[in-house]
């Protein structure tokens, strides 16, 4: 981000299928807000990032066991 | 057997006089009203007679009145149908042998016969009670194509006259289905009936919810790529977005008002905003403290109650919309969400993630008594919604495997799948129609 400033940055936030997806939706939000205030703290133009949730609607991993929701528990970057 | 029935159902006649009513009325009312209070916990017995009619036309449409008739009282969970006895008509003069309804049982007896009028259907419908007092005599009609509607005019009739509360006949579900392939929002029938796609986002739309006058429809989705609230006026089509950055979901209509409540997170933390119609922000609700999302409104819109983290695990708090002041509702459990208010005002639906990870509704008090357990046993069990006249509850279930919508009575009883309908179906939200 620092190095290429031409680009900007959708940081998503996605939970795992486990619990009700309105309360996961928040979830993911908060989830997204630190990865990007964490990026921030590295030094990141937050002007060039915007931090949306997915919440458990868009899982990596379609397993329902702990391997699964482990991989589905993440911070996406995605480039603009 | 009299006595025995008595104990369930106890009459209580309200005299409203005759009206005289125009001819052009769609529906005429003849006699007087009854109002039967039910006292026990019992179904109404009722004898449902088949619709008589003469002509092969009149002959077809009796056999849709019928069907009609037949699964709306059904739906309800509120009867117990049986057919008409053998010796029901007077084999001398054809009619009614009144006495036979108590004979079998039956406390209720529904009948009538369906004519053509300028090429149109009249449905005359009667019920007695076991005693033979005429409860109601009334016409329907209305177009060919209308013969549902027709049906289902005299089941809310039947049933506001026996329960003297308005039925679930005429609500609609809105509800999220993913049979393209993407979820969009759909309007169905209170019995899963005339399933309508409402979107054609052709990404991820959720939590859809009709206003409490039936005009507006709210819900969000990705189509701008991230997520957005939008209201749309159902009957104009004119669409509006809220336009907010950061998260925005679980919109709830506050009733008798055209402004809803919904989670955003554009001031940091997710919290809980009242929105007015054209989208804009009217003010913030709830500041800090974590999570605050899935309002729900008391009947006169003076209470929400809603999700929030600010103690801990999500669990359902009541905040008064004057005073700001907030009070914990749940103290069973560690995970509960999706708080559903009753229409009545008195009962508050919610989900609870159990220890063994299952998911089921439960019902409680406003106050905070009586917590009662709804579903049990059958994998997860989510977003409670009651119906409008609160006699009904929908909820979407995976206890078949793929998550689909059913239906209970209020006290979880009669649990039974909705609609058939490709896909996964979630979210639903009950309301009245237009």
């Amino acid at each position: 981000m620092v190095a290429n400033t031409a680009k900007s940055v959708v940081i998503e936030g996605h939970c795992d299928e486990r619990g009700t997806s309105e309360y996961n939706m928040a979830l993911g939000q908060r989830r997204a807000d630190s990865a990007m205030d964490a990026m921030v703290g590295l030094g990141a133009d937050q002007a060039r990032m915007t931090a949306i949730s997915y919440g458990e609607e868009k899982p990596f991993d379609t397993g329902h066991d702990e391997a699964g929701w482990a991989q589905n528990r993440r911070a996406h970057f995605v480039e603009q | 057997m009299r006595s025995t029935r008595n104990t369930f159902v106890s009459l209580c006649l309200v005299l409203f006089g005759l009206l005289l009513m125009p001819l052009t009325l769609k529906a005429e009312e003849v006699g007087e009203y009854i109002a039967i209070r039910k006292t026990g916990a019992s179904r109404i017995a009722i004898v449902l007679d088949k619709t008589a009619a003469k002509g092969d036309k009149e002959s077809a449409w009796a056999n849709s009145l019928n069907a009609t008739i037949k699964g709306g009282l059904d739906f309800t969970g509120l009867f117990n149908l049986m057919s008409a006895p053998l010796n029901i008509r007077n084999s001398q003069d054809g009619t009614l042998n009144l006495a036979s309804i108590a004979s079998v049982g039956g406390d209720i007896y529904a009948g009538g016969s369906v004519t053509k009028k300028s090429g149109k259907p009249v449905l005359e419908m009667q019920v007695f009670d076991a005693s033979g007092k005429s409860l109601l005599r009334r016409n329907y009609s209305g177009e060919e194509s209308q013969l549902r509607a027709i049906g289902l005019r005299f089941c809310a009739d039947l049933v506001e006259l026996l329960t003297g509360k308005r039925s679930v006949f005429g609500t609609k579900i809105v509800f999220i289905s993913n049979r393209t392939g993407n979820k969009e929002v759909y309007m169905c029938d209170f019995d899963g009936e005339n399933v309508v796609q409402l979107t054609n986002s052709r990404s991820i739309s959720l939590t859809p919810t009709v206003s409490s006058d039936g005009n507006y429809l709210a819900w969000m989705d990705y189509t701008s790529g991230r997520p957005n609230l939008y209201i749309k006026n159902l009957a104009t089509g004119a669409k509006v977005s809220v336009n907010k950055h950061g998260v925005c979901i679980s919109p709830a209509w506050r009733p008798g008002t055209n402004t809803l409540v919904t989670t955003l997170s554009y001031q940091g933390d997710q919290d809980l905003y009242l929105i007015r119609a054209d989208g804009t922000v009217e003010r913030r609700l709830t500041k800090g403290g974590g999570i605050d999302v899935s309002p729900s409104f008391s009947p006169d819109g003076s209470k929400m109650a809603f999700v929030s983290t600010r103690q801990g695990g999500p669990h359902v708090f009541i905040q008064d919309m004057n005073s700001g002041q907030v009070r914990r509702l749940t103290y069973s459990g560690t995970y509960n969400t999706q708080p559903s208010w009753s229409p009545n005002g008195d009962k508050i639906l919610y989900s609870s993630m159990q220890k063994s990870g299952e998911i089921n509704i439960f019902s409680i008090g406003a106050d905070g008594s009586g917590l009662l357990q709804l579903t049990s046993g059958s994998r997860n069990n989510e977003y409670p919604s009651w119906s409008p006249d609160g006699s009904m509850i929908v909820f979407s279930s995976t206890r078949d495997g793929k998550r689909k919508l059913y239906v209970m009575n209020a006290d979880g009883t009669n649990q039974k799948p909705l609609l058939r309908m490709e896909g996964e179906q979630q979210q639903p939200s009950w309301s009245v129609n237009k």
